[in-house]
């Protein structure tokens, strides 16, 4: 195992004194893991993702890098790159300005790769943001990202309102022309079924509290799905399924660290989708 | 901080506030305009002549001297109207470099790259107490140069032509006089600028309202309860201070239209060209001083807001 490249410790923060958003939150983070931060809306992900980027102030122990965001974010910035969830780039700059300016502060951009990514697209150097569709706003800011060589690449709903077309590009070009196991890419979404190929490692976040910190291939050892009919049903709730709904008919129930011969005597199993295991996740926590 | 960044970060003011650059040009091309078009002599020196005028002209065309001292008036009165209208985009710029980045969220993007609060916020006082000042005086020089060379076609071989002999060391030496004022200029006005930043990265909405309430809420409670206007006159002396220094209109009724009267007038504006002496102001220093510590306010409250 690598070290880790983030490591947060009894983060808390609360804004104006309210319920905390981030309450005692723990993990690690390592390198060349591609990691899915995941929970409903207001559970606390885009606030944790602000305190790893050094844009807000927090509680506990944070260490990025081996810098603490807090008082050393410029260092961290020469490392980190990040793409949040709406279109954040100002609609008064031109394309190539934006080029011009990146390669002006930023050490570590190649701005002939972002040129070359650009080329694949409907982007025209001349133009405005402004003028820009979402979707083209967005391949235009992750040209901007996958030529800056980071370490760690963050991404805020990075496809929120983008067409399919789109989203399936973007999630496309970032694994093939991007990602390699030396890059830590940390994404949040709730759109779960869209980044599930793609995850080695995922991060339940609920009301500011972890549920479920595992690695992916983890996952079918410590979650079992059952199929099973209502007449089994009510046996199979003997072994406390963590969820339970009804799908035509049948009744699917998900179990935590339940073995799959251990159930096959109800029906049928398998192992949970990443949907699946959220929505089971997301409902047991609310219980 | 290297240079490349700075200039970078210089530059992207200007792409975002296209007004900073256009309008001291727009400024010099209806200056050249008037000059090819107008009857009148820019920098608010009007000539009708008359016959006191005539004696005038007739005395310059002898004496080096007053030719030298007249031409150096008027192309110094040629950055005034660039000046102004400068100083009214600079202050709209001041309120709304730190808003504009909260308002359309951009400031997640600048923030995600690289850059410190530190550095942002001096780019951003560089751009209106420097880069910009500077500009107007590199856009005054040019159009002191085209507006002499259409005047001395205009003029001539007509009972003006004492006013476009060319002067080249007087050139110079205004060049260098009107380069030293507007960095005074900076220096007095750099604790309005700290204070309009101040506003701008302190407003959640109208940062216009928000510089203007302290002042007129000030002004207005004195006046109240006291019964006397200090902070008015305070105020009013802050900004108006270095026209009050330089003053190049140049004022015949004070010494009379006869040929002598405006001599003197044109002596006069020719000894209030250099704003020099009011770097020996301590108002200017305590001024200065309240700047920087406005500054790193500004750098903190950035770092603040940039968390809503």
């Amino acid at each position: 195992m690598t070290d880790p490249v983030i490591t947060a410790r009894h983060l808390r923060k609360s804004y104006n004194a309210g319920k905390p958003v981030l309450d005692d939150v723990s993990f690690d983070i390592r390198s060349g893991r591609i990691v899915g931060l995941m929970g409903p809306n207001g559970a606390g992900k885009t606030t944790a993702l602000k305190a790893l980027l050094g844009l807000i102030g927090f509680e506990g122990e944070l260490r990025v890098l081996g810098h603490d965001p807090r008082t050393a974010r410029d260092q961290l910035m020469q490392e980190i790159c990040f793409i949040a969830d709406v279109a954040v780039l100002p609609k008064w700059l031109r394309v190539s300005q934006a080029l011009d300016y990146v390669a002006g502060v930023h050490p570590k951009f190649d701005r002939n790769r972002a040129e070359t990514v650009l080329a694949r697209t409907d982007v025209q150097l001349r133009a405005r943001i402004g003028e820009l569709s979402k979707g083209m706003t967005t391949q235009l800011h992750l040209a901007l990202i996958m030529a800056i060589d980071a370490r760690i690449l963050v991404l805020d709903e990075p496809t929120l309102g983008l067409d399919l077309l789109y989203r399936r590009t973007f999630y496309d070009t970032l694994l093939n022309d991007y990602f390699d196991h030396q890059r830590t890419i940390l994404v949040t979404t709730h759109q779960v079924e869209e980044v599930e190929h793609l995850l080695t490692d995922v991060l339940f976040i609920d009301r500011g509290r972890i549920v479920l910190d595992a690695a992916v291939e983890d996952l079918s050892s410590r979650y079992v799905q059952l199929i099973t009919s209502a007449a089994q049903a009510s046996a199979a709730r003997t072994l406390g399924p963590i969820d339970e709904r009804e799908v035509f008919g049948r009744i699917a129930m998900t179990f935590e660290n339940r073995s799959a011969s251990e159930l096959a005597a109800f029906g049928e199993t398998r192992t949970p989708s990443l949907a699946d295991l959220f929505v089971a996740k997301m409902q047991g926590a609310r219980r | 901080m290297n240079v490349r960044e700075f200039v970078t970060l210089v530059r992207r003011e200007y792409w975002e506030h296209r007004s900073l650059l256009w309008v001291p040009l727009g400024v010099a091309a209806l200056l050249i305009l008037g000059t090819l078009f107008g009857t009148q002599m820019h920098g608010g020196i009007s000539i009708s002549l008359d016959g006191d005028d005539t004696e005038y002209f007739s005395r310059l065309a002898t004496d080096t001297i007053a030719q030298q001292k007249i031409f150096a008036v008027w192309i110094a009165g040629l950055m005034l109207p660039i000046l102004i209208a400068s100083l009214f985009v600079i202050f709209g710029y001041l309120l709304d470099c730190l808003y504009a980045e909260r308002k359309d969220r951009s400031i997640l993007f600048w923030r995600s790259l690289p850059v410190s609060d530190r550095d942002t916020v001096l780019a951003k006082i560089f751009v209106a107490l420097v880069a910009t000042p500077v500009l107007v005086w590199a856009v005054s020089l040019v159009t002191s140069l085209v507006t002499f060379l259409l005047a001395s076609l205009k003029l001539g071989g007509t009972p003006l032509a004492p006013l476009v002999i060319w002067h080249g060391f007087e050139w110079l030496a205004i060049q260098a006089t009107l380069l030293g004022n507007l960095l005074v200029a900076a220096l007095w006005y750099s604790p309005v600028a700290a204070y309009l930043m101040l506003m701008s990265v302190y407003a959640k909405r109208s940062p216009w309202v928000w510089a203007a309430l302290p002042p007129v809420f000030a002004i207005t409670a004195e006046k109240l309860l006291f019964g006397t206007r200090y902070v008015a006159q305070f105020l009013a002396h802050r900004l108006s201070g270095y026209f009050e220094a330089v003053n190049v209109t140049v004022n015949r009724p004070e010494h009379g239209s006869s040929a002598d009267g405006i001599a003197r007038s044109v002596d006069t504006a020719h000894e209030r060209l250099s704003a020099l002496a009011l770097l020996g102001d301590v108002n200017l220093w305590l001024g200065v001083a309240l700047c920087a510590a406005s500054l790193v306010v500004v750098m903190r409250l950035r770092r603040l807001r940039g968390e809503a």
